[in-house]
């Protein structure tokens, strides 16, 4: 056996050439492709990774947006029914206000055509009064209401106090009010009773006013004593409307 | 018919002074075929891995892995190393299944300079390693009387992987020489089958020796790395 140095020598060399060959055509290119592949992924791994971060960061703000949206909704809904319920209250009440008001006009309006309808009714009703009466007037025996309503006048004028007979008496010119004339003796008669009942009566006048339905009445410059159903109705009417203003402001 | 010695070198030619034999030849066709193919398949790889690069990428990947369980360390420094004697002795042995090519790893001079490179990686990477006392302090270990025995190991573990990869592949060659000039063409074949495993395997446990070794070298505090797996020892 014999070792050939030589081609020890140069298969020592071939192998050495050939690790730094496969080193340079085989195992860098696969290490480095292997290593090119692990860093891509480990990027892929990492974007992803910052990518599912910002993902979950992102769905956090959205939620977090979300909720603020929802409350201020909320916060808008609550303010916008408060302004609704304080701007229904106003409207309530100035509708209230307003109604009370119109309710009140339309109450004085009612109750002034009541108190215009009940005044004109009264004062229809007198004027009937007078009418009727008048009409029943002209039924009974003329001198029988005219004797029973001139001593009805003396009887108002004995009634006055002396001072006051005495002023009517020289109360000048004094005229006698009659609804009908009286004939030549009625009057003297008249004339001769007054004088009576007022001492130093000067010659008074005889007038004629058929508005007074029945009775008599002396007319003075300064004095004025109604003895007549007209005086009456009035009194009457006077009294109505006094009751009627004093239940008003009752 | 003669049968050549196979502890015999053929010369084909010389160089100057320097003659060439025919397992330098079959050498220097492997590096070639081994060169323009790895450049041809990976001239193009790229992140998406086609069939031809995953099955370089699961090659390169699972030497890679074995160097890293083997020698507990990371594989980049030895990766182009053991994967080329790997590579090389698969290719080697395989060659001989070409008709008229005879495998460079059934003349001693090619295993020769195998265990060579090997012993001289396994010093180089444990200088680099542990530093030039360090590594020397390593053969003290565990104690200082088995330093010459450590001593002794360092070459006779070489010598013993030359041994066993050359006696391997050279009787298989023998054996189908002998075979076929008896038998004639289609009796080697079961042989030549089984010398196809004998090739791998004995490729195999050349690098994982190469790899135990260097991890040996490497580590101060464990100078017997884990052993792959597999019986290495033939």
């Amino acid at each position: 056996m014999r070792i050939d140095w030589w081609t020890l020598a140069l298969q020592a060399i071939n192998v050495v050439i050939l690790v730094w060959l496969l080193a340079r055509f085989l195992f860098r290119p696969v290490m480095g492709a292997i290593a090119a592949r692990q860093t891509a992924t480990d990027q892929l791994l990492a974007d992803a990774e910052t990518a599912k971060t910002a993902a979950l960061k992102l769905e956090a703000d959205l939620k977090a947006q979300t909720d603020a949206f929802a409350a201020d909704g909320d916060a808008r809904r609550t303010a916008l029914l408060a302004s609704i319920e304080a701007e229904r209250s106003r409207l309530l009440d100035a509708a209230r206000t307003e109604t009370d008001a119109k309710a009140k006009l339309a109450l004085a309006s009612v109750e002034d055509a009541q108190k215009g309808m009940a005044t004109q009714l009264e004062e229809k009703a007198a004027v009937l009064a007078g009418q009727m009466a008048s009409a029943l007037l002209h039924r009974l025996p003329a001198g029988g209401t005219t004797d029973m309503m001139f001593a009805a006048l003396l009887e108002r004028i004995e009634r006055l106090p002396v001072e006051e007979r005495r002023a009517l008496a020289g109360d000048t010119p004094l005229a006698i009010v009659t609804p009908a004339a009286l004939d030549g003796e009625a009057q003297a008669r008249c004339v001769q009773k007054l004088a009576e009942a007022l001492p130093g009566l000067a010659a008074p006048n005889f007038t004629v006013d058929p508005a007074l339905i029945a009775g008599f009445e002396l007319h003075g410059p300064h004095m004025l004593v109604r003895n007549s159903w007209r005086a009456d109705l009035d009194t009457q009417l006077a009294a109505l409307k006094e009751d009627d203003h004093a239940g008003l402001r009752g | 018919m003669k049968i050549a010695s196979p502890l015999e070198s053929h010369i084909l030619f010389t160089i100057g002074p320097v003659p060439i034999s025919q397992p330098v030849v079959t050498t220097w066709g492997i590096m070639a075929v081994l060169t323009i193919g790895c450049w041809f398949l990976t001239r193009r790889l790229g992140l998406r891995p086609t069939r031809t690069q995953a099955a370089l990428e699961l090659v390169v990947d699972v030497t890679a892995r074995q160097i890293r369980e083997t020698m507990e360390a990371e594989p980049q420094p030895y990766l182009p190393l053991i994967g080329t004697l790997f590579i090389f002795l698969l290719v080697a042995n395989w060659s001989s299944l070409l008709p008229g090519v005879e495998p460079p790893t059934a003349a001693l001079e090619t295993d020769a300079a195998l265990a060579l490179i090997v012993f001289g990686a396994t010093l180089w990477f444990g200088v680099r390693a542990l530093g030039a006392r360090g590594y020397l302090r390593s053969f003290a270990q565990p104690s200082i009387l088995l330093a010459p025995l450590n001593l002794v190991e360092l070459f006779t573990r070489s010598f013993s992987l030359m041994v066993r990869l050359f006696g391997n592949v050279m009787s298989g060659v023998f054996m189908i020489g002998v075979v076929l000039s008896l038998a004639g063409l289609l009796v080697p074949i079961p042989l030549m089958a089984l010398e196809m495993l004998t090739g791998a395997v004995q490729a195999y446990i050349f690098g994982a020796l190469a790899m135990v070794f260097i991890g040996s070298a490497i580590s101060e505090t464990n100078p017997s790395p884990k052993a792959p797996n597999h019986e290495v020892s033939s």
